[in-house]
């Protein structure tokens, strides 16, 4: 089964947001956050597209699925 | 269609208006699914036990009036914990990640609900035949009702379950 890999984090870091920040942002729960960060959890299209425009990037450059 | 109804955006944007302090959805999952509790086994125990009330004039059993008693505090304090979050808080409302969750804990609830109610009948009509519609017969509104909040505060639980939160899921 692929697995989710996101770079999430990363770009978080790089505009110095806080998970609850970025949670505030597109109106989930900090718990809903972290568990993308680890790829726990698999966002709606929506959800994915959010938070790819609060970064101002794509969906694929924050998430990718890997064999 | 109910105009009354609100999309998930709609509930949060008001959730960010309101300026009371927050409560979380786990915090007052947990109130829920306590007073629902409560509640089912206040009135589980009111079909097996003695009759308390004393409509049946015989002498009460103090067992009984004691469980009765802690059953029936637990359920108004907690239903009174829970009025007064409503009132001084503002419920975080579900996102898409929790309510999939509670999907899921509504499933399971149900399942593992039913997996413990049919034996148990299938049981106590093995050993008394009839001892099932005689039980209905008497009390089917109490069994229902503490049927319907025994599962309510499943399905909490199991949420809570679910969704437990990680030891290393601290703020960054």
């Amino acid at each position: 089964m692929p697995e989710l890999k996101t770079r999430l984090k990363e770009l978080r870091a790089s505009k110095n947001m806080k998970q609850g920040d970025l949670a505030d942002i597109v109106g989930v729960r900090r718990e809903t956050i972290i568990r993308l960060e680890k790829g726990q959890y698999n966002p709606s299209l929506k959800l994915a597209m959010d938070i790819a425009k609060v970064f101002g990037v794509t969906v694929e450059d924050v998430f990718s699925f890997e064999d | 269609m109910n105009s009354n109804l609100k999309t998930p955006e709609e509930v949060r944007v008001e959730y960010k208006k309101d300026k009371r302090k927050p409560m979380s959805v786990r915090a007052h999952t947990k109130v829920r699914g306590i007073t629902a509790l409560f509640a089912g086994l206040f009135f589980f125990y009111m079909v097996f036990s003695g009759d308390v009330l004393g409509m049946d004039n015989k002498e009460d059993d103090p067992v009984d009036i004691a469980v009765m008693l802690v059953l029936m505090i637990g359920m108004l304090v907690s239903g009174f914990i829970w009025l007064m979050n409503l009132a001084a808080y503002k419920m975080e409302p579900d996102d898409e990640m929790s309510a999939r969750t509670r999907d899921k804990a509504n499933g399971v609830a149900f399942f593992v609900w039913y997996m413990v109610v049919i034996p148990l009948l299938m049981l106590m009509e093995l050993v008394k035949n009839g001892s099932v519609s005689q039980l209905l017969r008497g009390s089917f509104y109490l069994i229902f009702i503490s049927g319907l909040l025994i599962y309510d505060a499943f399905r909490h639980f199991i949420f809570l379950m679910l969704d437990k939160p990680d030891r290393a899921d601290e703020e960054e």
